[in-house]
């Protein structure tokens, strides 16, 4: 038996057990997203008499003292909200449960009167949604676990905005990606964790009180339904495109004749993991940079630089081709550029920058190809979520991530899929046109798509 | 510049083309194809590979290369066939059951090829009786499996556990790779050499066979 000391706070744990489960079991939340193998270095920690370690891969054998900097991660919760007829003016829940955030929002008379985000409490189960499943998948109880954590969290959730605003709830929208709705089910999501991807359910499911949405297939879940609803652009003459720019990329290409969408597994780079300064957007987060002559830059709330999250990150690499640091390749001759004390930009970073790129424009590239769109076409260009309202959509066009033609066609609409949860809970008529989108989305799968393939290595340069 | 330089520059810019024609020119002066092969075309893949290393060329440049080369062995092969030059040794390659990506695999399979050896590409979706059967009837050396997945590395342990059940555990050395993979994982599933890029696979698995 070994006590963990963190500042006051005490966790028992086995002689010789491995530090990152035991803080794990303890309740401490790691931003680690290879699930604690050691990869990802999210997990350092200072160990009394010891130093810095990675607690994954740190075995406790004395009782030890140690202090970790918890980063807080903030939800984006508004977004664009489109004018429908409000016919349910009961209150009631709208959820969406992200795979980092889990936002949820009081309605009451059709409109939402409160809104609370906390940080998913199965993230200390892995960063990515892989990293769940895989954590289902090795341990006999891992999906009964994941799902009263959610379940519980929900509740929570619940409790908590119906005391605040002396509302009695009854029903509830959840909205999520598919692996997050399975977990919130209690379905084992393990299917879904090896090709072909097969998820047990995506039609719209009904529990208790609660109704998930429908989802398109394992990695296009019913948050983009709801996003796709939110935008409009299923009841639109005009072709639209949707981007959800993250860590699955999940992008919609169509209008009201049809849709069709796809995910892009792009990776973290931009929530800042796998970039060796990056972090999430918390406080002291670098996250916009110009390089002219010297380096100016910002950081959120204006504290001193912590680390460089996604919309600083792209605003570097922009800077950084247009000042001549790289070239169109992406070779970095320099190595390192120092953006501020301690926060810097590694030629690693540059390619781990390119990878994600790639696939997101490799991904909008294969659809634009598949419906025969020219990019001209494209009335609107919507960005989903948290980086794409946050991020400076020059730079986004200047590194390719998203087509230069569009530029002046980019709308960030916030967080679309929390928004179509509460349209789909107010309208007769959204609860319908989500089933006229389940019916005219179609979604392409990217693995073994020749096009992907070729465009995937096409965009990997910044021409 | 000789022209089995002339042959390595032209493959490092990936030009294709210039590679066949200089190649065929090397041939009607005489040079013999194991020269043309080593110094010319697995020279200049060498130093792709050590430049994709050292992060000075990533991934589209690789492959540009990779293709200028296909294009110079393609006329070498008959000759060296001719020859009898044969290849530095041999490898099944693919990517594990469950999984589909498939581009650091080919890398790994176009550096391994810069470095002379003769690889079985199986392709995706592999599984571990693929694998082994082929290692057996085609009397590789080494098997060399890769895994993008958190949830398809365990496959990896699969494989090595059907490469013991088969009796062919101290014929074939077994190389795993891919983003999650860490030499520590290669340890636990008792797989033989892990490496972090493509390039240094190649090497690692040249000097496995030697
Ligand atoms: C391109 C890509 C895809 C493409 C695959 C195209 C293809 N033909 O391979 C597509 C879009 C189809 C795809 C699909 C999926 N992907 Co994907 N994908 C990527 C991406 C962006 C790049 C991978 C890559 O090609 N890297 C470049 C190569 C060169 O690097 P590499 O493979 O690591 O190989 C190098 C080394 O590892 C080594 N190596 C490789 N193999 C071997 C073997 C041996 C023996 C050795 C010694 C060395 C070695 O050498 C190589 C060169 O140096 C990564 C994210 C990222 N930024 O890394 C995600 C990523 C790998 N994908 C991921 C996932 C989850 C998926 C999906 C299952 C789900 C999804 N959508 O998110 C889907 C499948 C279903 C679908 N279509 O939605 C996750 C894995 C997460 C995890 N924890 O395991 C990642 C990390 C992104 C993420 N979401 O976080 N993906």
């Amino acid at each position: 038996m070994r006590t963990i000391n963190i500042g006051g706070k005490k966790i028992i744990c086995d002689d010789g057990e491995n530090l990152y489960k035991a803080l794990l079991r303890g309740g401490i939340n790691f931003n680690a997203s290879c699930g604690g193998v050691g990869t990802c270095g999210k997990c350092y920690v200072d160990i009394d008499g010891v130093g810095r370690v990675k607690a994954c891969q740190y075995s406790v054998k004395e009782d030890i003292a140690l202090s970790l900097s918890v980063q807080k991660i903030e939800a984006l919760t508004k977004g664009m909200l489109r004018d429908v007829k409000a016919d349910n003016k009961a209150a009631c829940i709208a959820a969406d449960i992200g795979t980092t955030t889990v936002v949820a929002y009081l309605i009451k008379d059709g409109k939402i009167k409160d809104a609370i985000s906390s940080v998913n409490s199965q993230k200390p189960y892995g960063d990515d949604v892989i990293t769940r499943i895989k954590y289902t998948i090795d341990n006999e109880d891992g999906t009964d676990r994941l799902h009263s954590l959610i379940k519980n969290q929900i509740k929570q959730m619940v409790s908590e905005l119906s005391e605040r605003n002396g509302a009695l709830v009854s029903d509830m929208a959840i909205v999520g990606n598919t692996t997050m709705l399975h977990l919130f089910a209690g379905v084992s999501p393990a299917s879904m964790g090896v090709a072909p991807y097969t998820p047990k359910f995506t039609e719209l499911k009904k529990i208790g009180n609660a109704t998930l949405l429908p989802s398109l297939s394992a990695y296009v879940g019913a948050d983009t339904v709801a996003a796709i609803l939110a935008s409009g652009m299923h009841l639109s003459d005009k072709k639209c495109l949707l981007i959800d720019i993250g860590t699955n990329g999940e992008i919609a290409l169509g209008n009201r004749d049809k849709i069709i969408t796809c995910s892009a597994a792009a990776g973290p780079a931009f929530e800042g993991a796998q970039i060796s300064c990056g972090t999430g957007g918390v406080a002291g987060a670098i996250d916009s940079v110009k390089i002219n002559g010297g380096i100016t830059y910002t950081t959120i709330g204006g504290l001193p630089p912590v680390g460089i999250c996604g919309s600083g990150i792209l605003d570097t690499v922009a800077q950084m081709l247009k000042a001549g640091h790289i070239d169109s390749s992406g070779y970095f001759e320099d190595e390192i550029l120092y953006i501020a004390d301690g926060v810097s930009i590694t030629a690693n970073d540059i390619r781990q920058v390119q990878l994600a790129k790639a696939a997101i424009a490799a991904g909008i590239g294969t659809l634009v190809e598949l419906s025969k769109t020219d990019l001209s076409e494209i009335e609107v260009c919507y960005l989903a979520g948290g980086f794409g309202s946050f991020l400076n959509k020059q730079s986004a066009c200047d590194i390719g991530l998203i087509p230069k033609e569009l530029l002046d066609r980019v709308v960030p609409i916030g967080n679309a899929a929390g928004m179509g949860a509460v349209l789909w809970s107010v309208s007769d008529e959204c609860k319908k046109e989500v089933q006229g989108i389940t019916d005219k989305a179609e979604y392409f799968e990217l693995s073994e798509s020749s096009i992907f393939n070729r465009l995937f290595i096409e965009n990997m340069a910044f021409e | 510049m000789s022209i089995l330089s002339e042959i390595s520059e032209n493959l490092q810019k990936g030009r294709a083309k210039n590679v066949k024609e200089l190649v065929a020119r090397a041939i009607e002066e005489k040079y013999t194809a194991k020269e043309i092969l080593e110094e010319g075309l697995l020279a200049g893949m060498s130093i792709i590979g050590e430049k994709f290393k050292n992060n000075e060329v990533f991934v589209p440049e690789v492959l540009i290369a990779a293709r200028a080369m296909n294009a110079g062995s393609e006329i070498l092969k008959p000759l060296l066939a001719e020859d009898g030059v044969e290849a530095v040794g041999k490898v099944v390659l693919g990517t594990v059951k469950g999984d589909l990506h498939d581009i650091g695999k080919n890398l790994v399979r176009m550096m391994m090829e810069g470095k002379g050896l003769e690889v079985i590409d199986l392709g995706v979706d592999v599984s571990a009786e693929k694998f082994v059967e082929t290692a057996i009837a085609e009397k590789a050396q080494i098997i060399a499996c890769s895994a993008l997945l958190t949830t398809t590395m365990g496959e990896i342990k699969t494989v090595v556990e059907a490469v013991e059940k088969a009796g062919i555990r101290d014929k074939v050395t077994i190389m795993i790779g891919g983003a999650p993979v860490t030499q520590s994982f290669c340890e636990s599933v008792k797989a033989d050499i892990y490496t972090p890029d493509a390039a240094t696979a190649a090497e690692a698995a040249v000097a496995a066979i030697n």
